[in-house]
């Protein structure tokens, strides 16, 4: 009886000792990692679950017509759900017609022809393939066609990706535009701050969080994380010019600024926010009338 | 008719008895009811999601009792002795083939029918609305294919001895079919040579349960589904393709020697 | 003035070959050649040890297995084609029936297979349960009976349809004394009605009792067809003596005994 006794409590002894010197070295070992189930349980692979819950969102978006993987091996893939939102600048944009103080509203290119089968599609490539057309979506269609909160069906695949990923940035600010979109103006706010928790040096969520400020008209708040987004930026981007990425990003965030400041009445801070947006612009002689505008005295936001 | 239709009854008191279903639906409706409770930034009305869920979750659940029933069935007769006494009688092996297929399709679209009623009050509660004209057409092709697939189970029973591999052969053969079907003409066409000439082949030999499978999306969209005369040929199709494979099926088994 | 009765069960120079499944195997012949006949009304006993060729007998008949070459009918059909069976009950050795069934709806099942009619159907599933003594259990799963009960529902399904010829094997197998008495009984009962029996058994006690006429198999071969009354005269000795006589059976060191005169009864 004293035998099992004793050796139980040399086992926990053991155990408890084990346990100190092993703990601090592993806890040294998680330090850099995520921690919260889905990290814990399922590693690296939710990241290539999150980006399927966010292509599944552009599907919704397209109500699903969508190239398969197949279509997408011979080059055919147009993703402009992120385009629609601002998240990217848009490959066939007209840039004459591009507000610069407004992000891009969504522009169909070439490959946006609506109801147009003429896209990765092609035509029938036999009989049975047309038959076969009659029973999946094979015309181009948007969810926003389809009434006033047609886009609300995108949400649930822009939260899962949210939630399995929370370091993709490009959720967040997809997520955002729709969300104000449908005037979930809060729950977009809301949505943000999440993403910024997750990613605190993302200049692409301070800037969707400063546009939901400035549109609400909260312009301190939204001067405040501009001002973050634009410093952000700057340190994470390479100096020479050349070799920038997202300065389109970098334009907006600044052309906000100078709007605020504008609207404040500080014209000398809005006419050195638009020297800023002057040296990221493609358009510079643009920039300048803008500027000398603003010196005459007339509102950035005249003659909308 | 008399025979086909008391062996069919036979089968579906089977199914019934055996609750398979109930735990299908159970789950099914579990975890549709699982999801539509998640809250999607404060909006109830969101149903794309959850439909496309359970639809995904309603094939499952079908092809498993469709195929795991079906591969079972004459297995489960010989093991049991139970095809002596029933062959004893004024039987032929074709009415026991048909009455068994009649049996698995019949359960099958019961099983079907509360699984889209329950999918249709789930959507119509969110979305206030309900397309019944396609709910109708949906449940109508998704149980022509599977009259391919207990069609392709039974003739799989005849020639593989364990209703284990039998259903794992179909399950993975009707998975692929659903899933790559459709793409298999893009893959010939640019593969070439005698590999794409196979890859055509049998894009044109296997059965289209792909046009059942893809019109899921027409519900989670509100797509108009296809007409009725594009429809009504996919499910002639299905007929068809069905009775071929039985008739190999009933070829095969009409001169298999069985040992008491 | 001679009358002709047609056999209700015919085989004619029957003959069975098994393919061996294995490689480089060869072909086993499990009947050849057998003729056989039984007539209306008869009780016949069809005999042999074990893997005699019995089972695969019936199993011809009953259109489990094709025959390899010969013919086989019932009631002048050939037996491949279902109505062949149509006026048949058959008693497996082993009796298993789908166990999520009661015993009601399992006759019922059988009973529209051949097509009886509704209130015809009801009445004789009342008279055969309570036959074999199951009336107070006919709304229990058969998973619940015990082996008793389940070969009682086997005798049941076996007369569902009032047949005109029963093929039993084996049916007393596996029964306590008073269960084989019983089937017994039943056997003599369906005999006073007039109706064939064809069964094979290892009880030649039972065998002499019942049967009019005995076929002996041995190796796939008929070796004797008759009545049991003249093959016991014959052999001067009881039916299993004759029985092991016939298929040339001698205990190791004992030569084989010639009947004589002075063992006569």
């Amino acid at each position: 009886m004293a035998a099992p006794l004793i050796s139980f409590v040399l086992l926990i002894v053991a155990c408890f000792t084990l346990a100190t010197r092993v703990g601090p070295s592993f806890e040294k070992f998680n330090s850099g990692r995520e921690d919260g189930p889905f990290a814990n349980t399922l590693g690296e692979s939710r990241r290539v679950l999150a980006n399927h819950f966010f292509t599944r969102s552009d599907i919704y978006f397209h109500s699903g017509y969508y190239p398969s993987i197949f279509d997408q091996a011979n080059g055919s893939k147009e993703n402009h759900l992120a385009e629609s939102a601002g998240a990217r600048e848009p490959e066939h944009a007209d840039h004459d017609d591009h507000d610069d103080h407004e992000p891009a509203a969504h522009v169909c290119g070439e490959s946006c022809a609506h109801g147009d089968e003429h896209n990765f599609l092609g035509r029938p490539k036999d009989p049975m393939d047309a038959f076969t057309r009659n029973f999946f979506v094979s015309q181009h269609t948007h969810l926003t066609e389809k009434g006033t909160n047609g886009a609300k069906d995108i949400l649930p695949w822009i939260k899962l990706s949210a939630k399995f990923n929370p370091r993709k940035v490009e959720t967040y600010t997809v997520g955002a535009y729709w969300l104000r979109d449908l005037n979930k103006h809060d729950e977009a706010e809301q949505f943000l701050r999440e993403g910024l928790r997750a990613n605190p040096q993302s200049y692409e969520i301070m800037l969707e969080l400063g546009r939901a400020y400035f549109e609400k008209r909260d312009h301190d708040r939204a001067r405040n994380i501009l001002e973050m987004a634009m410093a952000a930026w700057r340190e994470q981007e390479n100096p020479k010019p050349e070799e920038q990425r997202n300065r389109f990003v970098a334009s907006q965030i600044v052309n906000f600024l100078a709007v605020i400041e504008d609207r404040a009445g500080n014209r000398e801070r809005a006419i050195k926010w638009l020297e800023i947006v002057k040296t990221l612009s493609p358009y510079p002689e643009e920039i300048d009338k803008r500027i000398a505008e603003v010196r005459s005295g007339k509102s950035l936001e005249a003659g909308k | 008719m008399n025979t086909i239709q008391a062996i069919a009854i036979v089968v579906l008191k089977e199914m019934i008895r055996r609750k398979d279903f109930y735990v299908l639906f159970v789950i099914t409706a579990l975890i549709t009811l699982l999801m539509g409770s998640i809250n999607i930034f404060n909006d109830q009305s969101i149903a794309g999601y959850l439909k496309e869920l359970a639809l995904l979750l309603i094939w499952v659940s079908s092809l498993v009792m469709a195929i795991t029933t079906t591969a079972r069935q004459l297995h489960a007769e010989k093991e049991n002795r139970t095809i002596f006494p029933l062959l004893a009688k004024p039987v032929s092996r074709a009415q026991l083939l048909i009455g068994k297929f009649f049996g698995c399709w019949i359960a099958c679209g019961l099983a079907l029918f509360v699984f889209y009623l329950f999918l249709g009050l789930v959507a119509a509660s969110r979305e206030h609305t309900l397309e019944i004209g396609s709910y109708v057409v949906a449940m109508l092709l998704h149980w022509g294919a599977l009259a391919v697939v207990i069609g392709m189970a039974l003739l799989g029973s005849i020639i593989f001895a364990a209703p284990s591999s039998n259903g794992t052969i179909c399950f993975v053969v009707a998975v692929a079919i659903l899933t790559l079907e459709r793409h298999l003409n893009t893959v010939a066409l640019h593969t070439g040579g005698i590999v794409g000439t196979i890859t055509y082949a049998i894009y044109y030999i296997t059965p289209r349960l792909d046009w059942a499978f893809d019109v899921r999306e027409f519900l989670v969209f509100h797509n108009p589904m296809p007409v009725f005369a594009v429809w009504f040929q996919a499910i002639l199709f299905y007929g068809a393709y069905t009775a071929v494979l039985l008739l190999v099926a009933w070829l095969l088994f009409r001169r298999r020697a069985l040992n008491t | 003035m001679i009358s002709i009765v047609a056999p209700i069960l015919k085989t004619e120079n029957l003959r069975v070959e098994f393919r061996s499944k294995e490689v480089g195997g060869g072909i086993k012949v499990a009947l050849t050649g057998l003729n056989l006949e039984v007539f209306p009304g008869e009780t016949f006993g069809f005999l042999g040890p074990n893997g005699a060729g019995k089972t695969t007998t019936m199993n011809v008949l009953l259109g489990f297995v094709n025959a390899t070459s010969g013919s086989a009918h019932l009631f002048g059909q050939n037996v491949r084609e279902p109505i062949a069976r149509q006026r048949i009950g058959y008693l497996p050795e082993q009796t298993y029936y789908y166990k999520f069934l009661t015993a009601e709806e399992l006759l019922r099942f059988y009973a529209r297979i051949f097509n009886i009619p509704k209130a015809e159907r009801e009445k004789r599933i009342d008279e055969v349960l309570k036959l074999v003594e199951l009336d107070h259990a006919r709304k229990r799963q058969i998973k619940t009976y015990s082996k008793g009960m389940q070969q009682r529902v086997g005798l049941a399904q076996a007369l569902i349809n009032n047949p005109d010829l029963l093929i039993l094997d084996e049916p007393t197998s596996g029964l306590d004394p008073i269960g084989r008495m019983k089937v017994r009984e039943i056997i003599q009962r369906l005999k006073n009605e007039g109706k064939t029996v064809f069964f094979s058994s290892h009880e030649l006690g039972e065998v002499e009792t019942i049967c009019d006429r005995v076929a002996i198999l041995h190796q796939g071969e008929l070796k004797r067809e008759g009545r049991v009354a003249d093959i016991v005269r014959e052999f001067n000795c009881d039916l299993e003596q004759a029985f092991l006589r016939i298929i040339g059976y001698t205990p190791q060191g004992t030569p084989m005994e010639i009947p004589t005169q002075s063992h006569a009864a």
